[in-house]
């Protein structure tokens, strides 16, 4: 590869854009670099305060087209922190190319720097590098050299200096004709203007050979060296199958010089066709299209690197020269536009510069805020419309429901109505209309003791006052409801109280449901078992007639046999008064016996009407059994008692519980028909059961009772019996029932069955109640 | 015959006051008089041989009145038995009569009537009690007879003929005759007339 940039190293003051371009780095560099020394003070240690770097640059202050470069330096050496007290000298070579001139820097940075003693030197171009390799001992201390933005750097330059390395890059012009004639095929020839300094025709002189490879796709012509204003005049009369490229370009045939940056844009202004380069890219922007340009800013990285390892302490003997080819399509977009080349056509990997920005590259913070904003936003949106979807559902679901429970609580079944704390009825529904025959003016603001039957306002006076004292319930409470026209309505009356947050009573809310129905068939089912009680009672006796008829037979006959032998004894002469004596004796005996039975007897017949007394469950059991004794021994059944002591009374109707007793002694003596007659026994019992119930339990030793029968011996006219109605079980349970017992057959596990009876202890409040 | 002559009483019923009634009246007349609470006692007890009769009442717990009787045919106990019940019903008073009983008294009864009835059930007793003795007797002289006269003396009573009788058991005449004197002489008869008498007796084709 040759550099083509090359201006020679005897020629110093030829490459004068590169002057311009690293005095405009350093122009920014330097105010930075003692920003961040001032500022790395405090971060750095002191002992990288005292490495001292020296920068010489080969042109001078204030050129303002290389920002790129120098940012990019700068960016690189504060990024490694070799940002440190920097000393900077600008030869200013272009300005001023004669030896004199280095002479007078060589005696003025050796008066100025000749003790100080520097960690890097740093040489800024052609011009920088000759001086600081000449003078790399005498004024420099042979501090470690880097050097970089040589255009055409020869090995032959640093005169086996070995304390210098640096960075060399190549352009490549082949490239830029390349891509000229692709982007504009129908070319025919190519302008190349350079100026005719020896630098200019130093450059020509490298490119010269290369455009034969070319051959007959493209003519070349090199401009003559003319006035600027001949230029002018041919640029801007070319054909428009034409295309410049240009080279250095700093001084006209009449000598007048021009700043690099000034005289591209002069030129690009007046071509009328694309004028393209190939050398740094300090000169895109300045009106050139572009071309394969040498990258500034990868010069100044590679540049700062090599920095770095020397002040990290590598040694400079032993990094070696660094070639990198930078050479990249570059283009500007306002030049592209001006000619109409599409974007597209360039290359791949193609830098762009002035590329218009779009609103969301300028504003990519806030777009992407704006739509992060706007879509949680619409999150939102929907979210609440999902919300007011749901709610209007269940508004709806909600109404519907209301009407529901509207329609069933004015249709209820029941009575509805609801009183406040007065007990003012605040409102009813239709039922309540219809069963009392008021209307519901008539109904509301009316006080509900109004509503009840005489009977019941007492009462629901004191429940309505107990209400606030305990649960606020009441359930299934009777009572009589007076209707419009008079007539009675049995209620059945459930309450519950509603209360606010502090548990106070606010309303109550109330069910009547008419049991008058139900009254009325349990009036009548209680009659209709006083009937079928006096019937059986009729059976009993008829039951009992023979038996009793026995129990009296028996003591007569032992009287009248002992009446006769007494007779007998007295007619002996003399008469056996001994003998005598003892029949009387047991003629009184037996009459007292016989007295006893018909006493019974009586007792159990007068007992006709039915009431509720205070009992004692052991007495019915051995009245009962003295009744009985005959019938069950008759049958060769053992009876044995096993009676609760002391048990406490029940309440209840002697006679009914008489009969039950009669009923079970008898049904068991029946079912042991059929059993061994020593095997016949018969055992009744009364004690507490564990709800403190008195309960009796008749045992017996016969044939049992199937499962299905254990039920169903209750049920009226079942009977397994020849000769029985089938009654006898049905109304004792009825009668236990209206006890408030219970009655029931169980299996004995032994064999034979056991029918139990439980009845409520008698309470003294109890005693007024009743029926 | 063994045993006392002095006819006995047995009473049995449930009712200790009855009982003790019963014992008072019958033994007022002098009769012994013994008494049992139950059927089973009395059939626990030793059989007295001792000419007498049972006052037994029909309904009792365990063994009834009935049951005890038949228990006692059954036993070969044969004992008169007079019933003594509260409710008698028809259908007990016939099944009783039919098994031999000698009445059946409704309590309350006349001392008269049981006395009555004591003293027919107790010369029954006797009559039974000297019948057994007789038919005993003649038993056992029959049991002295040869196999062979026991068939001649069957047919003898049937009224046959001597021929007849030789003809039917295959022997000769003469020997039935023979036999037939054997027979008059170890059956003690007097007469054919008697010998038929004796065979009625015992019941001998029955």
């Amino acid at each position: 590869m040759v550099n083509f940039l090359s201006v020679g190293r005897n020629i110093p003051q030829g490459n004068y854009y590169s002057v311009k371009r690293v005095t405009l780095i350093l122009a920014v560099l330097l105010p930075l670099l003692f920003l961040s020394a001032a500022r790395g003070s405090e971060e750095h240690s002191l002992g990288q305060a005292e490495k001292q770097i020296f920068i010489l640059n080969s042109h001078h202050h204030g050129n303002p087209w290389l920002d790129v470069e120098q940012t990019a330096i700068i960016d690189e050496l504060r990024k490694e922190k070799l940002v440190s007290l920097a000393t900077v000298e600008y030869m200013d070579s272009g300005s001023y190319p004669n030896g004199e001139h280095l002479r007078e820097l060589e005696a003025l940075f050796l008066k100025k720097y000749g003790g100080k003693k520097f960690s890097l030197l740093i040489a800024v171009h052609d011009s920088a590098l000759d001086f600081a390799v000449k003078n790399h001992e005498k004024i420099f201390g042979n501090a470690p050299l880097v050097f970089c933005g040589q255009s055409n750097f020869k090995q032959s330059v640093l005169a086996g200096d070995n304390r210098a390395t640096g960075v060399v890059n190549s352009a490549d012009p082949a490239g830029t004709i390349e891509v000229m004639l692709r982007l504009h095929p129908k070319t025919r020839e190519i302008l190349i203007l350079h100026d005719y300094t020896s630098a200019g025709l130093s450059v020509r002189q490298e490119l010269e050979p290369l455009l034969a490879g070319f051959g007959s796709r493209v003519g070349f012509r090199f401009l003559d060296n003319l006035p600027v204003k001949d230029t002018y005049q041919i640029l801007e009369t070319v054909p428009e199958d034409t295309l410049v490229l240009l080279l250095d370009y700093t001084t006209d045939r009449e000598g007048q010089e021009f700043d690099a940056a000034e005289i591209t844009s002069a030129f690009s202004r007046r071509s009328r066709v694309p004028v393209y380069s190939f050398a740094s890219s300090a000169r895109l922007g300045h009106g050139i299209v572009g071309g394969k340009l040498v990258s500034v800013r990868t010069t100044a990285r590679e540049t700062a690197k090599l920095a770095k390892r020397i002040m990290q302490g590598e040694a400079v003997e032993k990094v070696p020269i660094v070639f990198i080819n930078a050479a990249q399509y570059m283009f500007d977009y306002r030049q592209l536009v001006r000619f109409q080349i599409p974007l597209s056509a360039l290359p791949l990997n193609s830098a762009v510069i002035n590329r218009p920005v779009s609103f969301y590259d300028a504003n990519r913070n806030v777009v992407l805020m704006a739509w992060t904003i706007i879509g949680f936003l619409l999150l939102v949106i929907l979210a609440l419309i999902f919300i007011i979807v749901q709610r209007r559902r269940l508004t709806l679901a909600l109404q519907e429901s209301q009407a529901k429970y509207y329609d069933l609580y004015e249709n209820a079944p029941d009575m509805y109505y609801s009183i406040d704390v007065k007990g003012v009825i605040t409102e009813c529904n239709e039922t309540f209309v219809q069963a009392t025959g008021y209307s519901k003016e008539e109904i509301i603001g009316r006080p509900v003791f109004d509503f009840y039957h005489e009977d019941s306002v007492e009462e629901a006076r004191k429940a309505f006052s107990q209400l606030f004292r305990d649960s606020g319930e009441i359930r299934n409470a009777e009572r009589k409801v007076k209707r419009k026209d008079g007539s009675l309505i049995g209620v059945s009356l459930n309450v519950s109280a509603e209360r606010d947050k502090e548990g106070k009573i606010t309303s109550i809310r109330s069910i009547w449901r008419d049991v008058t129905e139900r009254q009325r068939a349990e009036d009548k089912i209680r009659q209709q078992r006083a009937e079928l009680s006096h019937v059986r009672r009729l059976v009993t006796i008829g039951e009992f007639a023979t038996s009793i008829a026995h129990e009296i037979n028996q003591p007569l006959t032992a009287i009248l046999n002992n009446a006769q032998a007494a007779a007998r004894f007295l007619s002996f002469d003399p008469p056996d008064l001994g003998e005598l004596r003892e029949a009387l004796d047991d003629i009184i005996e037996d009459d007292k016996r016989a007295g006893a039975v018909v006493h019974h007897l009586r007792s159990f017949l007068k007992r006709q009407e039915f009431e509720r007394k205070s009992l004692n469950i052991n007495n019915i059991i051995e009245d009962v059994v003295t009744l009985l004794n005959c019938e069950v021994a008759d049958k060769d059944v053992s009876l044995t008692l096993d009676l609760a002591a002391d048990p406490h009374a029940v309440r209840g109707d002697f006679v009914e519980l008489q009969q039950v007793l009669m009923n079970l002694i008898l049904n068991a003596c029946d079912a042991m028909g059929e059993t061994d007659r020593q095997q016949r026994r018969l055992n009744i019992r009364s004690s507490v059961d564990a709800e403190g119930n008195i309960a009796v339990a008749v045992r017996d030793s016969g044939t049992g009772l199937d499962v299905k029968e254990l039920i169903r011996v209750f049920e009226p006219f079942y009977t397994t019996k020849q000769e029985g109605l089938g009654v006898g079980l049905s109304i004792s349970k009825s009668i236990i029932e209206a006890h408030e017992g219970r009655l029931w057959a169980e299996n004995n596990p032994g064999g034979g069955a056991t029918f139990y009876f439980t009845l409520p202890v008698y309470r003294e409040e109890q005693h007024d109640g009743g029926n | 015959m063994t045993g006392e002559t002095e006819p006995l009483v047995y009473v049995v019923d449930d009712d200790k006051s009855i009982r003790k009634s019963l014992a008072r009246l019958i033994g007022s007349t002098g009769l012994a008089v013994e008494t049992f609470g139950s059927a089973r006692e009395f059939l626990a007890s030793d059989p007295v041989d001792r000419p007498g009769c049972l006052v037994l009442d029909l309904k009792m717990p365990g063994l009834t009145g009935l049951e005890l009787q038949e228990e006692l045919a059954a036993r070969n106990r044969s004992i008169p038995i007079i019933f003594i019940t509260g409710q008698g019903s028809i259908s007990s008073s016939v099944k009783a009569m039919k098994a031999g009983a000698i009445d059946f008294l409704e309590k309350p009864f006349d001392d008269r009537t049981l006395l009555k009835a004591i003293g027919q059930a107790i010369a029954k007793d006797l009559q039974n009690r000297q019948r057994n003795n007789e038919v005993g007797a003649i038993k056992k002289r029959v049991e002295d007879l040869t196999p062979r006269e026991r068939e001649v003396f069957t047919l003898v009573v049937t009224g046959l003929l001597n021929k007849q009788i030789a003809y039917q058991l295959g022997i000769t005449e003469k020997t039935v005759k023979v036999h037939r004197a054997r027979i008059m002489q170890k059956m003690e008869a007097t007469s054919l007339a008697h010998l038929v008498h004796l065979a009625e007796t015992i019941e001998l084709n029955s």
